[in-house]
């Protein structure tokens, strides 16, 4: 266990590196000029250059990246060209806002699919089933930008129950819990419709799968009580899988809740992410991406632990 | 008293071809201790037959229904789900053909067995443990404290069907039905398992119900057996007599497809030919007339019925095989 665990976690700066020189390559190979898009046109050429050469814009491409990898070893990412921060502080202060964002929706996701995905499976071809079967099509079909759109018509607009915006602000943070919880609700929704389309309908099939299995009818013949059978040894095996998998979805929608925070005005990491691909501000774009990553390959590695915990007949 | 009266007990099944007569009119009963065998190859009912007196029938698409099922003078199909609830694993239990699926690979062997004992006989945490390890070290699992957090995959397939008897016995159920309970072991751990419950049912004076496809098992163990063909009982004797005087054409062909251990039969095994009825459609006549190889005239004209060939020994045959 302590070594599939100490080996994959030797994989992960090995992947790092392969992210962040694909980013960097990506970025230098796009058009664009951050120095200009920052200056504007009519800057003379010799404070461009300053800023070039402070920005070791000037340098080749292949030093380029080893000034910028030697740094982020020690723990600097740079400093933003159009922002003149530190990544790192810009980071302390949009990632909080995106966990936040992602750990709403995925909360949303667990509460609708565990239930429903239950329910669907013991009452198969039933008329739950059969809404159970549409909401995750829909779930799948949508795109978040146009259910979000949807969401605030409905709800903000028109019936006035719940605010657009306010995620990060000073009355929100300060605020009850209420006041807190409400901004999030709309856009978790938003983004977690797709994480619940798929987690329900892989509980479902993992549910329906087990509930076919020699041991719940050896459940029912000891003569359990049906909510010992359905969640005790039902659903300790149909959510093996099912931890898995939202385990990587939570590390996916850090990095997919970029719409949805741009639409919400979020200052998430998305929406930083999105500006400074706008603005080609390269160490930014780097330094947002290598975490991102960092995120979803820790979410996988959580994946294979819980799967682990979960099954006693797995051992790394 | 018989412990369990079963009269003309059916099971169907709605299909989308048809209602599967899957059991159709079984009676029988079984005494006190007794040891029942009931035999017949796969599809002949003999599994759902335990399922219906265990109540454990998904109804629908299945229906059971009978003139009378009583464990103890207890109506079973007048029983709500919650009653029968209560009687299954305390006073009726049963343990299943494949060990290594019968158990939940996810929770720890104690929490399998204490379960039963802290739902049926309300015993507390630890009184329930304790009593847990007894009940394994009298199905003869060694270390038995240590192996109340082991897994089901931790264990070999004869200890899982020992684990599975010990929960089966936990609540010292007065009958019990093993179906096919060694027929996926090795012969050796066959031999155990089934010495295992010959003790225990010695031991404790519970009624069985044995079902098996082998003829040499059931000698072993019965005091009676039971041979069923297409959901019926075609033949009903005490376990020398049925070996001494088969009287049905389906036990003498099953008998002819057995292997015997003392040589006494002809070396060479005569395979029963052809395919059991299809169980959707009525059989007018004797079910098994198709494959019968002892079948006389009579049979094409009539249905069989039950006919007395000895003390307890009944078979519904018109050849008169035993003369």
């Amino acid at each position: 266990m302590w070594r599939y665990l100490g080996r994959r976690l030797i994989q992960v700066p090995l992947v790092l590196v392969v992210v962040s020189l694909m980013t960097f390559l990506i970025t230098r190979a796009t058009p664009g000029d951050p120095v200009q898009i920052m200056l504007g046109m009519q800057t003379s050429k010799e404070a461009a250059e300053a800023m070039r050469k402070e920005f070791n814009l000037d340098r080749s491409l292949p030093e380029q990246y080893a000034l910028w990898i030697g740094k982020v070893v020690q723990g600097d990412l740079g400093r933003s060209i159009r922002l003149n921060d530190p990544v790192t502080s810009l980071l302390a202060e949009r990632l909080p806002v995106s966990l936040q964002l992602a750990a709403s929706a995925m909360a949303f996701a667990l509460l609708v699919s565990i239930p429903l995905g239950v329910i669907a499976a013991l009452r198969r071809n039933s008329w739950i089933d059969y809404l159970c079967t549409g909401y995750t099509v829909a779930g799948f079909a949508i795109p978040n930008f146009g259910l979000a759109l949807i969401l605030i018509y409905v709800f903000s607009i028109q019936l006035d129950w719940l605010p657009i915006t306010g995620i990060g602000t000073a009355e929100q943070v300060s605020g009850g819990l209420w006041t807190y919880i409400k901004p999030f609700i709309i856009p978790a929704i938003a983004l977690g419709t797709l994480q619940t389309a798929i987690l329900t309908r892989l509980l479902r099939s993992s549910m329906i799968d087990v509930l076919s299995q020699d041991y719940m009818r050896t459940a029912r013949a000891k003569g359990l009580l049906p909510a010992t059978i359905i969640v005790v040894h039902a659903l300790k095996n149909a959510m093996i899988p099912f931890v898995t998998m939202a385990a990587i979805q939570f590390g996916y929608m850090i990095g997919i809740q970029v719409t949805i925070e741009y639409i919400f005005a979020v200052p998430g990491m998305g929406s930083a992410v999105l500006n400074a691909v706008v603005n080609r501000d390269f160490p930014v774009i780097q330094g947002f991406t290598l975490v991102i990553s960092a995120f979803f390959l820790f979410a996988n590695i959580m994946a294979d632990l819980f799967y682990a915990l979960l099954d006693p007949r797995i051992r790394y | 008293m018989p412990l369990l009266s079963v009269r003309n007990l059916q099971t169907r099944f709605a299909t989308d071809r048809g209602i599967v007569r899957a059991v159709n009119g079984v009676s029988f009963d079984l005494e006190e201790g007794e040891v029942l065998g009931l035999v017949g190859e796969s599809g002949s009912g003999k599994s759902v037959t335990a399922l219906s007196i265990m109540r454990l029938v998904p109804e629908p698409p299945g229906k059971v229904t009978a003139d009378s099922l009583t464990l103890e003078g207890t109506d079973l199909l007048r029983l709500s789900e919650a009653d029968a609830r209560e009687i299954r694993g305390s006073r009726m239990a049963m343990i299943f053909q494949d060990p290594m699926r019968s158990l939940n690979p996810v929770l720890t062997i104690g929490r399998q067995l204490t379960e039963v004992l802290r739902r049926h006989q309300k015993l507390s945490g630890t009184a329930a443990r304790r009593r847990a390890i007894e009940l394994l070290e009298t199905v003869g699992i060694p270390m038995a404290e240590k192996r109340l957090a082991a897994y089901p995959h931790q264990f070999s397939g004869g200890m899982r069907q020992r684990v599975m008897i010990a929960i089966a016995l936990s609540c010292n159920p007065r009958l019990l039905i093993a179906d096919e309970a060694t027929t996926a072991l090795d012969v050796t751990i066959q031999a155990q398992i089934i010495d295992l419950v010959k003790r225990l049912q010695r031991e404790r004076g519970t009624s069985v119900i044995w079902i098996s496809h082998d003829l040499g098992v059931v000698a072993g163990l019965c005091d009676r057996v039971n041979v069923m063909y297409a959901g019926n009982v075609v033949e009903t004797a005490p376990i020398r007599e049925l070996f001494h005087r088969p009287s049905h054409g389906y036990t003498l062909g099953l008998m002819g497809s057995t292997p015997r251990v003392d040589g006494s039969g002809t070396a060479r095994l005569t395979p029963i030919e052809g395919m059991p009825p299809n169980l959707i459609d009525p059989i007018p006549l004797c079910p098994f007339l198709p494959r019968c190889r002892v079948s006389v005239p009579a049979c094409q004209a009539r249905p069989p019925e039950r006919r007395e060939f000895g003390v307890g020994h009944w078979a519904s045959c018109l050849a008169d095989l035993a003369k």
